[in-house]
C-alpha cells in the first residue's frame, strides 16, 4: 500500500518534472543566448556579452516599439478596468431580467479566435475608412482584454456581502459613497489583479495587433519582423525583454491575488465565528 | 406636543407589503412613542423583520404610510432617513479597523476628525469596547463584533434605534449578558428601540411593549406583563410563555359559570359568556397532587417528568382530551411523582384565561 503511494509519487513527480523542463527549457535557452557572444544561435555556447542588447538599444524601431508597447499595456489596462468594473458591477448588481444575456455578451469575445477578433476589426475600420494605427490597436487591445477583466471583477463582486452595503447605506452613505467606500477597497486587490492581467494580455498581444496596425510597431510586431530579415541573438534579446515585462506584471499580479485572498479568509473566518 | 411628532415617535399606518402574490403584512398599525422599547415578536416569517426593513427604508410598502417625527417617509431612501439598523448578523466592513467602522457614519456625513473621535470613544465606552478600537474587524468574536455593529450605530445618535434579531447568532451565555448591556444602553441613550426577535424570553425581558405578530399582522401589543397575564388570543398565549391551550364549552347555570372539559365541569369566571370557549392555563399555574377532585380540577396520569433544575416539567394525559397538559411544579417533598401514578391537576381561578372560541 504504501509502496503503491511511493510509486505514485514517484511517477507524478516525473510528470511534473518533465513538463516544467518543456515549459522553461525553451525559455532558459532564450534568454541565455541573448549573452552569447558570438552571433550563433546554437551550442556550444561561446561566452558571455552584453552586446546584442547594446545593438537593440540603439536600434530605434526597437525602442519605439517598446515604448509603443508599454503605452498600449497601460492605457489597455486603466481602459478595460474602468469599462470593465462599471459593467461588472452593473450586471452583478441588476436584478433585471436581461442580467443574465447581458453577462454572455460582454464575456463573448474571450471564445472568439483572435484571428477572427482581427479579421473583423480589419473590415470593420476598411469599411469605415477608419486609418490604421495605434488607436485602432487599442480598440483591438481593448476588445480582447475586456472579458477578462469583467469576469474577474464581476466575480469579486458577486462574492460580497450585500448587507454590508445596506449597512452603509443605513448609516448615511449614499449609492455613490457605499460604492467608493465599501464595495471599491473590498475589491480592490483583484481590480489590481485585474490591471495586470489586462496589460500582459496587450503587452504581448501579437494576433489582433498583427492586422490593425498601421505603419507603427509594437514589441511583439518588432519580433516577428526581425525573424523575418536576420536570425540573430537580437530575437533572443527583444524576446527576454519581452518575458522579463510579462513575468514583472504576473508578480505583480500574484501578489495582490494573494492579499485577495487573505481578504476572504478574514471574511470567512467572520462568517464562521457568528 | 402630540408624542408621535416628537424626534423618536414613529406612526405606521395600513402598512401592507407582499413579495410577489405572497402578503408578507396585513394593515399593519402602530403608534410608538418618543423613547420607548417595542418589541416585534413572531415565529420566521411573520413579517416582522419586513416590516423593520420597510420602517429603515430598505423595502417601500405596497399601502401604507410611515412616518417619523411626523415626516412621512415614503420614497426617503435608507440614507435620508433618521433612523439606524443594528442587523442580524454582526457586517462589519471587513476592510476597516474597529476605530474607523464605528467613524464610517461619521465620515460620510462630513463629520470633522475632533468630533467624529470623540463621538466613537463615546460610542465604544458606551457598548464597553474601548481598548479595541485599533483591533481588524476579523480579531474579533462574535459577541464583541455585534457590541461594535451597536457602537456603529448608536454613534449617530440615532432617535431610532432598528435592531434585528441582533442576538440571534450568539452563544446563549453570551446572549444573556448582552440583554443587560442591551437594557443598560437603552436608559442611557433615551432613544426609541424597535426591536425584533423570535425569542419570547428575550421580548420579555427587555421591552416597553411587545407586538405579537401573526402572519403578517399583529395580534396582540401590549406591555410584557399583560401580555403574559392576559393574552388576547390563544396564539399569543402560546407564543409568549408556554400555555395549555384546551377547547371547552362555558355553560351558565345556578352555582355560576362552569367549563365542561370532556365530561368534567370546572369552575370559572361567573363572568364568562356562555359558548364555545378555549381555557389557558400556564404550565406553572397548575398544581398536581394526590388529593380529593376540586373544583377546578382534572383527573389525569403523569405520562412523563423531567427535571429543570428549579423545578419538575410534567407532561400529563387527562381523560377525554387530546393533547397532553404541560405543568410545571417547583422541587419540594413529595416530587417527583411516579409515571403512570393518578392525579389531580387543580388550578386557581384566578389564573385561568377563558378566550372565545369559533364554534
Amino acid at each position: 500500500m504504501g509502496d503503491l503511494i511511493r510509486r505514485r509519487g514517484l511517477a507524478s513527480g516525473v510528470v511534473v518534472g518533465a513538463t516544467l523542463l518543456f515549459l522553461f527549457v525553451p525559455l532558459a535557452v532564450v534568454v541565455l543566448f541573448s549573452f552569447h557572444s558570438s552571433g550563433g544561435l546554437t551550442f556550444p555556447f561561446e561566452g558571455f556579452s552584453v552586446r546584442w542588447y547594446e545593438e537593440v538599444f540603439a536600434d530605434e524601431t526597437f525602442s519605439e516599439a517598446l515604448v509603443n508597447s508599454l503605452l498600449l499595456g497601460l492605457i489597455t489596462s486603466a481602459v478595460t478596468v474602468i469599462a470593465g468594473t462599471a459593467a461588472a458591477y452593473g450586471v452583478a448588481r441588476s436584478d433585471s431580467r436581461i442580467r443574465g444575456g447581458l453577462r454572455l455578451l460582454f464575456l463573448a469575445p474571450v471564445l472568439l479566435p483572435g484571428l477572427l477578433i482581427g479579421a473583423a476589426l480589419l473590415t470593420f475600420f476598411a469599411r469605415f475608412q477608419f486609418d490604421r494605427s495605434l488607436l485602432t490597436v487599442l480598440i483591438g487591445h481593448v476588445v480582447f482584454a475586456f472579458p477578462f477583466v469583467f469576469l474577474l471583477v464581476q466575480t469579486a463582486l458577486e462574492r460580497l456581502d450585500l448587507t454590508i452595503e445596506d449597512v452603509a447605506r443605513d448609516l448615511g452613505a449614499g449609492p455613490w459613497m457605499v460604492f467608493k467606500r465599501v464595495t471599491l477597497p473590498q475589491i480592490a486587490p483583484v481590480l489590481a489583479g485585474a490591471a495586470a492581467l489586462a496589460f500582459m494580455l496587450s503587452f504581448d498581444e501579437f494576433l489582433i495587433t498583427f492586422f490593425v496596425i498601421g505603419n507603427e510597431q509594437t514589441l511583439p510586431v518588432y519580433i516577428f519582423g526581425r525573424l523575418g530579415r536576420t536570425v540573430d541573438p537580437g530575437i533572443n534579446v527583444a524576446s527576454t525583454l519581452l518575458l522579463a515585462g510579462t513575468a514583472l506584471v504576473w508578480v505583480v499580479a500574484a501578489v495582490a491575488t494573494l492579499r485577495a485572498a487573505r481578504n476572504d479568509r478574514a471574511a470567512d473566518r467572520m462568517e464562521v465565528e457568528v | 406636543m402630540n408624542d408621535d411628532l416628537k424626534p423618536g415617535g414613529l406612526r405606521i399606518q395600513g402598512v401592507n407589503h407582499s413579495f410577489g402574490p405572497q402578503p408578507v403584512l396585513r394593515g399593519i398599525d402602530l403608534d410608538v412613542s418618543d423613547g420607548e422599547f417595542v418589541t416585534f415578536l413572531g415565529p420566521s416569517g411573520c413579517g416582522k423583520t419586513t416590516l423593520l426593513r420597510v420602517i429603515a427604508g430598505f423595502l417601500e410598502p405596497t399601502a401604507g404610510s410611515v412616518q417619523i417625527a411626523g415626516r412621512e417617509m415614503t420614497n426617503v431612501p435608507p440614507h435620508r432617513r433618521p433612523v439606524n439598523m443594528v442587523f442580524q448578523r454582526p457586517t462589519l466592513f471587513p476592510h476597516l479597523n474597529v476605530h474607523d467602522n464605528v467613524a464610517f457614519g461619521l465620515r460620510v456625513d462630513g463629520t470633522g476628525r475632533l468630533e467624529i473621535d470623540e463621538l466613537v470613544g463615546w460610542a465604544l465606552d458606551l457598548v464597553r469596547m474601548p481598548e479595541y478600537e485599533q483591533r481588524r474587524a476579523s480579531e474579533l468574536s462574535g459577541g464583541q463584533m455585534q457590541r461594535v455593529a451597536l457602537a456603529r450605530a448608536l454613534v449617530k445618535r440615532p432617535r431610532v434605534l432598528l435592531l434585528d434579531e441582533p442576538l440571534s447568532a450568539l452563544d446563549l451565555k453570551i446572549r444573556l449578558e448582552m440583554e443587560v448591556e442591551l437594557r443598560r444602553v437603552h436608559r442611557e441613550t433615551g432613544a426609541t428601540w424597535l426591536y425584533v426577535t423570535h425569542d419570547q424570553r428575550e421580548a420579555l425581558a427587555l421591552s416597553d411593549r411587545i407586538a405579537v405578530f401573526d402572519r403578517g399582522r399583529i395580534d396582540q401589543l401590549d406591555d410584557p406583563t399583560t401580555i403574559y397575564r392576559r393574552p388576547a388570543t390563544p396564539y399569543a398565549a402560546g407564543f409568549v410563555g408556554n400555555a395549555n391551550v384546551i377547547p371547552c364549552e362555558v355553560e351558565g347555570g345556578a352555582r355560576g359559570c362552569t367549563a365542561r372539559i370532556a365530561d368534567v365541569q370546572v369552575a370559572v369566571d361567573p363572568e364568562t359568556a356562555p359558548g364555545p370557549a378555549w381555557l389557558i392555563l400556564r404550565p406553572e399555574s397548575l398544581t398536581i397532587g394526590t388529593g380529593e377532585p376540586a373544583s377546578s380540577s382534572l383527573t389525569a396520569s403523569i405520562r412523563d417528568v423531567a427535571y429543570r433544575g428549579t423545578a419538575f416539567s410534567y407532561l400529563l394525559e387527562a381523560a377525554g382530551l387530546e393533547q397532553m397538559i404541560k405543568a410545571e411544579v417547583a422541587d419540594g417533598p413529595g416530587h417527583p411523582l411516579e409515571i403512570g401514578a393518578s392525579v389531580q391537576v387543580s388550578w386557581n381561578e384566578d389564573s385561568a384565561i377563558l378566550l372565545p372560541r369559533e364554534g
